[in-house]
């Protein structure tokens, strides 16, 4: 007995080991499936001018940046009025609080100094919230009569390193000029960067011209002329205006031409005996081949990223619908199945969507779907929307817009529907085709 | 013959008396009154007139009529100066002059008629008139011809006067020129009720997206019993080492279940569905520890103070379709405790755009902290001292 009573406390420590320790506290699980959507408060005080001819371009850049985040629509810029903390030197610390207090989230700072016509731009980006730099500072040198590049390159590095998307600020985009009365309009080949500014006149308006499209690097453009009394297909190089035309096919008209991806083909449209037919183009060799013979029309040829495919509309089943076929021709694939008419069809260049123009109920619509024709979403409505184009990064899409009566111009929209905005211009506008990013 | 006899006797025949005598001589005249009317006969003939259709109703004086839309009369746009090209064009050709020119613009589609008028009800019974159609404001597709000389361009319609019946006989008025508006059209616009800047501006306003309707939440998982948790003890938190949570087996079915579990399994299965269907859900696992656990209410409202900062309009496409679990460590001040924001999982994208997702939902964190914090009740500090939250935004992607 007594025995036990000594054995006791030893079975009691025994079960003390054995006894489960008490559990650590599981945490507080959330599930959270819907949040906001709205625009990021960004700061963007005026670029720090580290020597006196810096001081020309110092607000100057910040405009330009601060407009191109902004026209975005996923950034709000806190106006400079209402900023509390100043930025006197580039390598000076972050006051986060004052930031945080006027409800900023990305801070930039950049500075600026010019020696002779060269110009060197640094900037940083801040996330305010959690006080940290984001990535590294970055920097630019070049010629001052380029000072508008190097702020969309800021942009764009800003822009690359919030969303997660590439930026398309350093891009340019060609267009249809009009100008003149309604009945007899001159129509010019222009060139512009997709902020509207820097605008050149590539043509002279002699000759009716139409339906513009870069090439991958953007060094060429081809396009459609009335030159001859017929619509032809030239192609021109930006950098030394020369021009020439291409793809004859005797007794055809030539029309909607469009690069491969490769830079060397392209695809188009001829139209001969009552019959539109799509026609493939080596540049290099002159070779011409055909890659449709249905009796009905198409046109509006557009490749995919890869090269594999090509998208195109055609009236083959009564209405005009958008198909799909492979590059060196076969047979084609309807894809659009609702109500109305489709037209103008463009593949992003991510690869993921087709972009078009649908025509229902006496209205226009800007439109995008899958390449199976799924998922098809109308991102504008109007009295005439067509002609869509892709943004370098696939995000964004500018059109033709003409309001009944009006004249047209240039709109773009984010492919979410959101941010639909007018591009500025110098009067009327048509047929924008957008380039890529600049080197 | 008792007394109560006699009593009951004479008031029955005093009752009976009062009724024949008082009711009879008394009784009120209840007899209807009938309401009299005069009529007048018709004949067949007269009926049938007043019963058949009517005719027209003498035109009402005209209202101002619309201003005739008169599309030669407005003046072509002054043509916008030609904007001097700040690099010169080049001028590679000398092309021909512009040959008959094929519009290349497509055509618009044509207008359809404008249908669903709704009309006013036939002005007599029995009597179907066909509707007319409603007063076209806008004129034929095609354009008129050029109008009249006289036709005066001004800044508003104005129609053209006309003498008063009631006007004095020496009051001359001065006539004035019908004009029409200098912008008129000639086009019929495809909906009837609105212009085209209408539609557009309502077109803008209007949701191009809809968000896809949420998912039936999944009942919850039928899950060991937990044991039974004592009884709070307002003096203690920690009175009681709660038994180890054996791993239960699977569950067999007893003979007779409590009814407190079938309704504690309702009430967590309303919260359940009540937190999912607000945006979220949550679920804590503070019961195992003998600390007091977050309310439903509580645990909701932590997570709409997050969910109303977790922006995610400024992602790429690509991580908007990016499910990220963030967990992170909380102050007893109901902050978040600096540096502890971490990512545990993630599902969907590429890195660059989990990495993003990642960025969103901790701004989201940090940027709806108010100066207290969450406000969270301390003394259920154990219950939250660790959070993780999952950022699925199946709810906000495109369709």
């Amino acid at each position: 007995m007594i025995r036990f009573f000594l054995f006791l406390p030893l079975l009691a420590l025994l079960m003390g080991l054995i006894a489960p320790q008490p559990a650590q506290a599981q945490p507080l699980r959330l599930q959270i499936t819907e949040g906001v959507i709205e625009p990021m408060p960004f700061a963007m005080p005026a670029f720090v001018p580290e020597n006196s001819a810096g001081s020309e371009y110092s607000d100057r850049l910040a405009r330009v940046v601060a407009a191109n985040l902004s026209n975005t629509g996923l950034f709000r810029e806190i106006p400079r009025d209402a900023h509390i903390a100043r930025v006197s030197s580039f390598d000076a610390s972050i006051s986060y609080s004052d930031w945080r207090a006027i409800n900023v989230q990305a801070l930039i700072t950049g500075a600026v100094s010019v020696s002779g016509d060269r110009m060197t731009v640094k900037f940083r980006l801040f996330d305010v919230l959690s006080g940290q730099q984001v990535g590294e500072g970055l920097q630019f040198s070049g010629s001052t009569q380029n000072w508008r590049r190097m702020a969309h390159k800021i942009s764009d590095a800003v822009y690359s390193r919030i969303t997660g998307e590439d930026g398309y600020f350093d891009s340019r985009v060609v267009f249809i000029s009009e100008s003149g009365p309604r009945g007899n309009r001159t129509k010019r080949l222009a060139i512009m960067d997709q902020d509207g500014e820097n605008v050149q006149f590539l043509t002279d308006g002699r000759a009716l011209v139409f339906a513009p499209r870069f090439s991958p690097n953007g060094d060429r453009i081809l396009y459609t002329t009335y030159e001859t009394g017929a619509p032809r297909i030239a192609l021109m190089n930006t950098q030394t205006g020369q021009r020439q035309l291409v793809g004859d096919i005797p007794g055809a008209q030539t029309f909607s031409p469009r690069f491969a991806p490769d830079g060397d083909a392209l695809v188009f449209s001829a139209a001969r005996g009552g019959n539109t037919d799509l026609y493939r183009m080596s540049l290099s060799s002159g070779q011409i081949s055909q890659l449709t013979s249905s009796p009905s029309i198409a046109t509006s040829p557009s490749f995919s990223p890869d090269g594999r495919f090509i998208t195109f509309e055609s009236d083959r089943s009564g209405t005009s619908q958008i198909y799909v076929m492979p590059a060196t021709g076969g047979e084609a694939q309807r894809i659009s199945f609702g109500q109305g008419r489709y037209s103008t069809p463009v593949w992003s260049p991510r690869g993921d969507l087709i972009a078009f123009t649908k025509s229902h109920a006496g209205r226009f619509h800007i439109g995008v779907m899958r390449r199976d024709g799924s998922e098809e979403r109308l991102l504008t409505a109007s009295f005439l929307d067509e002609g869509p184009t892709w943004a370098p990064n696939g995000r964004v899409i500018m059109f033709t817009r003409e309001a009944q009566g009006g004249d047209p111009a240039l709109f773009s929209v984010d492919i979410t529907g959101r941010n639909l905005r007018r591009v500025p211009t110098q009067g009327p506008a048509s047929d924008p085709a957008w380039g890529p990013l600049l080197p | 013959m008792d007394t109560g006899q006699k009593v009951s006797g004479v008031a029955h025949i005093g009752l009976i008396l009062w009724v024949m005598l008082f009711d009879i001589f008394q009784a009120p005249d209840t007899a209807p009154v009938i309401p009299v009317t005069d009529v007048s006969l018709i004949s067949a003939e007269e009926f049938a007139a007043l019963s058949g259709p009517r005719e027209a109703p003498e035109p009402e004086p005209a209202p101002p009529a619309p201003p005739a839309p008169e599309p030669e009369a407005v003046p072509e746009p002054e043509p916008a100066p030609t904007p001097e090209p700040e690099i010169a064009a080049p001028d590679p050709v000398t092309p021909p002059p512009p040959s008959p020119e094929p519009e290349p613009e497509p055509e618009p589609a044509p207008a359809e008629p404008s249908t669903g008028v709704v009309f006013s009800p036939a002005p007599t019974p029995g009597a179907s008139e066909r509707p007319r159609p409603r007063p076209a404001d806008r004129v034929a597709p095609t354009p008129s011809d050029a109008p009249p000389e006289s036709a005066e361009i001004d800044l508003a319609a104005r129609p053209a006067t006309e003498p008063e019946p009631e006007a004095e006989a020496d009051l001359v008025e001065e006539e004035q020129a019908e004009t029409a508006p200098p912008e008129a059209t000639t086009e019929i616009v495809t909906e009837a009720t609105e212009t085209d800047t209408e539609a557009t501006e309502r077109a803008a306003m209007a949701p191009t997206l809809s968000q896809r309707p949420r998912t039936r939440p999944d009942r919850p998982a039928p899950q060991p019993e937990p044991e039974p948790t004592p009884e709070p003890e307002p003096e203690t938190q920690t009175a009681q080492t709660p038994p180890a949570p054996t791993p239960t087996p699977a569950p067999q079915p007893e003979p007779e279940d409590p009814p407190s579990d079938a309704i504690a399994d309702a009430i967590a299965q309303a919260l359940s569905e009540e937190l999912a269907g607000s945006g979220g859900s949550a679920s804590a696992g503070s019961a195992d520890t003998g600390s007091a656990s977050l309310s439903a209410s509580e645990a909701d409202g932590l997570r709409l103070a997050i969910q109303q900062c977790w922006n995610i309009g400024v992602l790429s496409t690509d991580a908007q379709q990016v499910t990220v679990t963030v967990a992170f460590s909380m102050t007893p001040s109901a902050r978040h405790e600096q540096g502890t924001i971490r990512m545990i999982g993630s599902s969907g994208g590429s890195e660059t755009a989990v990495q993003q997702a990642f960025e969103a939902a901790r701004r989201a964190i940090i940027r709806c902290e108010g100066p207290d914090g969450y406000g969270l009740p301390p003394e259920k500090y154990d219950a939250w001292r660790d959070i993780e939250i999952t950022f699925n935004p199946e709810g906000m992607r495109l369709r």
